[in-house]
């Protein structure tokens, strides 16, 4: 497992080994996140969710 | 993974499906040319359903996961063109595009599981243009522990949620008069008018207004408009319900000459981002060097009917969304084969998730 901060509430969010940049995860504090690699190192922010045109 | 010979194979399917016009409640022809492609590709069970859905499977696993693209496009025809490096006609993009892929990619990731474990099934589904006919009677039939919806998103999109929908009617009557006195009379024209600009300034703010017929009085010139129809598509945001729409329509439409109704019906959805099939299909994206982008969108699809089957459920697949419905459908080759690799991985994803543990049901 992989620890990292919720960047909304601070208290550590569990991460599988092989978790990939563009998964989400769902914290406690009702937040989620989305996995993100900069420079090499995972971190966490918020999920943005955009409307897209389609039927 | 996406040999030649495969290749060669996809882009025939897919500009066989494009040649089969097949508007709602005229999918047949276009059921059986897929039909015939799915014993190609080692599908087995294949079923059409009294509704006219084709239902293809590989393997036996307890756990399964659903394919589904419908086969169905809306109306007008586009004469079908394959010119070296895009397929051009009806249904390309929305959504025969995105099916012929799964085709494709179900019997593709079919040689990389162990479909013992996880069985595959691929359904074409008849009627989404219209009520979602085809989908609906999936609810009574389908058991899934997962499911893909093929729809357009760009290939990176990941959609978990849609807005719902509703078709208002409103019909006006007046009792007429002569157009010389129109000061006189209530006009079945001006009511329609009225109660549609009424209806802009209630909803457009939340909700999505677009009329799509409107029709009122006769060719005679010296009648006041004695009757008038209008039909209104509404589109109604997640976090708001058709509930919600009857609620301000009923407030706000006060006149006496006009009655109006809600028909076809569907709710606003959204499941989770974290579910276990857009986990897989944003994991496949990584793998092959995408970004994912999650949306909700403007539009419906079976997705909102189908995640009463299982809510790990997301809609993902090539081609532009904002050509669908359009004299402009079209799909490049490279779009198209992109989409195929996404789907055969997210399956593979799955499956390495399931060994891993995953309890989803």
């Amino acid at each position: 497992m992989i620890s990292k901060k919720c960047p909304i509430c601070g208290r550590s969010v569990d991460l599988p080994d092989d978790v990939l940049p563009g998964e989400v995860v769902d914290h406690d504090c009702g937040v989620s996140l989305e996995v993100i690699l900069n420079n090499g190192e995972i971190l966490l922010k918020p999920l943005e969710i955009s409307e897209d045109w389609g039927e | 993974m996406l040999n030649a010979s495969m290749k060669s194979l996809a882009v025939e399917l897919l500009l066989d499906l494009v040649k089969t016009y097949s508007p709602t409640y005229r999918e047949d022809k276009a059921i059986r040319v897929l039909e015939d492609y799915t014993r190609r590709l080692k599908y087995n069970n294949i079923t059409i359903d009294s509704t006219g859905n084709l239902i293809a499977e590989i393997g036996s696993g307890d756990k399964s996961i659903a394919l589904v693209g419908h086969i169905d496009t809306v109306r007008g025809y586009i004469k079908p063109l394959f010119n070296g490096n895009e397929i051009i006609g009806r249904g390309v993009v929305d959504a025969k595009g995105p099916l012929a892929a799964m085709t494709i990619a179900g019997s593709i990731a079919s040689n990389y599981i162990d479909t013992s474990t996880l069985k595959i099934i691929l359904i074409a589904s008849v009627g989404e243009e219209g009520s979602s006919y085809g989908a609906r009677s999936l609810l009574k039939t389908l058991k899934a522990d997962y499911i893909i919806v093929g729809e357009p998103t760009n290939i990176t999109g990941i959609a978990i949620g849609c807005k719902g929908s509703c078709r208002l009617i409103v019909k006006c009557n007046t009792t007429g008069g002569h157009t010389a006195n129109p000061e006189l009379y209530i006009s079945a024209c001006r009511e329609i008018i009225e109660v549609l600009e009424s209806i802009e300034a209630l909803l457009s703010r939340e909700y999505t207004i677009t009329p799509t017929y409107v029709r009122c009085g006769s060719s005679i010139n010296n009648i006041i408009p004695r009757n008038g129809i209008m039909i209104v598509n509404i589109r109604i945001p997640i976090g708001k319900s058709i509930e919600d729409l009857e609620e301000i329509l009923h407030k706000n439409i006060n006149t006496s000459s006009c009655t109006w109704m809600l028909r076809d019906c569907s709710m606003p959805f959204k499941t989770s981002p974290s579910n276990t099939t857009a986990r897989a299909i944003s994991r496949a994206l990584a793998k092959l060097g995408l970004k994912p982008r999650y949306v909700v969108k403007s539009g419906t699809s079976d997705m909102t009917i189908l995640s009463k089957i299982t809510n790990n459920i997301a809609e993902n697949g090539p081609g532009a969304p904002e050509l669908s419905h359009t004299d402009n459908e079209a799909m490049s080759i490279d779009d198209y084969i992109a989409g195929i690799r996404v789907y055969a991985n997210t399956i593979i994803e799955l499956y390495n998730m399931i060994k891993l543990g995953d309890k989803s049901r």
